[in-house]
């Protein structure tokens, strides 16, 4: 399902990130490590957001020959999420629609699943972390993306929405959408079938259990 | 979606280039009537070069408005319109056409009224080279925000400015415009300069006194409100943390008067420079320190005003106070203890840093 090739970033002299070649099947994979150890610069790098050396191919999608067509692939939340402050989540779902077509329910139904009321009208400048948090994964899970990276994902949600997003990932799952994730709180974690977890520390692979 | 594409990429490039809009604004309206505009179409078209330059200049703002929609869409926040290169390509050229036209709006206008003059001129060939040059740069804006979406994220690892010296709080604020507003350093600094300047060339004629030179000082302070404002935005935002360090009152004004005092220092050199040969030495002093606590005591007010909620325009009654003791000829050290009276309240304050 995914595949990374000779994949390498750094930043400067100070941070490396080496994880050579990488195949993940489809399911539910999760990424541990502690913080500054590279989970989140991959997560991004494999999310299309930053440039890095080597190569990445999800579903037979390039990403360097086809970044576009490789973009509509994925849902990406990340784990502190940051939007215009002056726009409505409202306004975000517009753009995300737009460019990831999604049933006329799907919102609606992601809205309801997350707990997310009338905020979604308000600045987002006036968003607590949570509702941020919510209105970052909301916006991951638009249209149908193969696969769906969430960096942190329960960090900051309420326990209710805890819930309901473990019981969403299962779902998906089932449905074929497969799953990236970190989280560093192990409860919501154990409800998943996880196909692999792959440890990270100081940039580089130090353990993949289940591949 | 209009909506959308007019506040997250046209105002926002408009507020960063607000001091430029401001300057031209005024130029163009203020300083020229319309048979001068005339005067100048008819001029650039006499001018065997000048209708050349002219698709020069507007290709030189377009790349400024293609590098700064670039950089916009490189900021973290801006993230999610990534998703825009997945759009269907007539949402997206529509959504590109809408900023392109908004941003340049100000230029094709002018460039319209130019041409008219320049048919009337006969000079066919260079007002067609002018508008194909404006669909070119149209064109290729739609491309290189096209590719910007095809490509990852260029990411900006903020250097520190100074990388060796520990950078003292004071000194926050200036960087801050440095590296944030250096436009509005800039046009605030040139404004307040050129004003000062020429009330100083008046002042040496003899037919004023030095209420004169306090009113130009009341100007200029309130020249620096855009400034004073970045800061109140700074304090509200990433300087917030710092309002829980329990900050004694005497170091939250130090650091306030000796980072304005920078800001400050190329009125201050201008004082003492130009004031020197038409005032005494004490003046010169007096007229600084003034100055200072005129900016101080602006500063004071906004925390005022933020602080009990209060409408900004209050600011408009405060002036004409200051306005009204100047008349009166009040002693500007009088002036200048009320504006420090207003600012060491607010630094007594708990929650103002």
């Amino acid at each position: 399902m995914l595949e990374l090739i000779d994949f390498r970033k750094s930043y400067g002299s100070d941070f490396h990130l080496e994880i050579g070649s990488l195949n993940l099947e489809a399911g539910i994979h999760l990424i541990l490590g502690e913080n500054g150890s590279g989970k989140s610069t991959l997560l991004k790098a494999v999310a299309g957001i930053h440039p890095f050396e080597g190569e990445i191919v999800l579903s037979g999608v390039s990403i360097s020959k086809d970044p576009l067509k490789y973009r509509k692939l994925i849902g990406f939340a990340e784990a502190e999420p940051l939007f215009p402050d002056f726009l409505s989540l409202e306004d975000l779902i517009q753009v995300v629609v737009k460019a990831k077509p999604s049933s006329p329910t799907q919102v609606e139904d992601l809205k309801e699943t997350l707990k997310i009321g009338a905020f979604s009208q308000q600045a987002i400048g006036s968003y607590s972390s949570g509702m941020l948090k919510k209105s970052a994964l909301l916006l991951a899970f638009i249209g149908d993306p193969k696969l769906i990276i969430l960096d942190e994902a329960f960090t900051t949600l309420d326990v209710g929405t805890q819930h309901s997003l473990t019981k969403l990932v299962q779902r998906k799952s089932k449905e074929g959408t497969s799953f990236l994730l970190t989280s560093h709180q192990n409860e919501p974690i154990t409800a998943f079938d996880l196909i692999s977890t792959i440890s990270l520390n100081q940039g580089r692979i130090i353990e993949h259990e289940g591949a | 979606m209009k909506e959308l594409s007019i506040s997250a990429f046209v105002s926002p490039f408009y507020r960063q280039y607000l001091g430029f809009w401001v300057l031209l604004l005024v130029f163009t309206t203020v300083f020229m009537e319309y048979p001068q505009h005339v005067l100048l179409a008819e001029f650039i078209y006499r001018n065997p070069i000048l209708p050349w330059v002219l698709p020069l200049i507007f290709l030189s703002f377009s790349m400024l408005v293609l590098s700064f929609q670039k950089e916009l869409l490189c900021k973290p926040s801006y993230a999610i319109f990534h998703h825009l290169g997945l759009w269907p390509k007539t949402e997206f050229r529509s959504h590109i056409f809408q900023v392109w036209i908004s941003t340049h709006a100000f230029f094709i206008v002018y460039l319209g009224f130019l041409s008219i003059y320049g048919i009337k001129a006969h000079s066919y060939l260079s007002v067609f080279a002018l508008w194909l040059v404006i669909i070119f740069s149209f064109v290729l804006h739609l491309n290189q925000i096209k590719k910007t979406f095809s490509k990852p994220i260029k990411e900006r690892l903020v250097p520190r400015p100074f990388k060796r010296l520990t950078l003292p709080p004071f000194s926050w604020l200036l960087v801050q415009l440095k590296e944030k507003r250096p436009l509005l350093l800039l046009s605030t600094k040139g404004l307040s300069l050129i004003l000062l300047s020429g009330f100083f060339t008046s002042y040496a004629t003899g037919r004023y006194d030095i209420r004169w030179l306090l009113f130009a000082g009341l100007i200029a302070a309130y020249f620096h409100l855009p400034i004073l404002m970045e800061r109140m935005k700074m304090e509200a935002t990433s300087m917030n943390w710092f309002k829980s360090l329990p900050s004694h009152p005497w170091r939250k004004s130090r650091e306030h008067i000796i980072g304005l005092s920078l800001i400050l220092s190329p009125e201050i050199l201008m004082f003492f420079w130009r004031g020197i040969e038409v005032l005494s030495a004490f003046e010169v002093g007096y007229l600084a320190i003034y100055m200072l606590s005129l900016v101080l005591g602006l500063l004071g007010l906004l925390k005022w005003i933020r602080l009990k909620s209060y409408d900004q325009r209050i600011l408009i009654p405060a002036f004409f106070i200051v306005f009204i003791t100047i008349i009166f000829s009040f002693h500007p050290l009088f002036i200048s203890i009320l504006g420090l009276c207003l600012f060491v309240l607010m630094m007594r304050h708990a929650y103002e840093q």
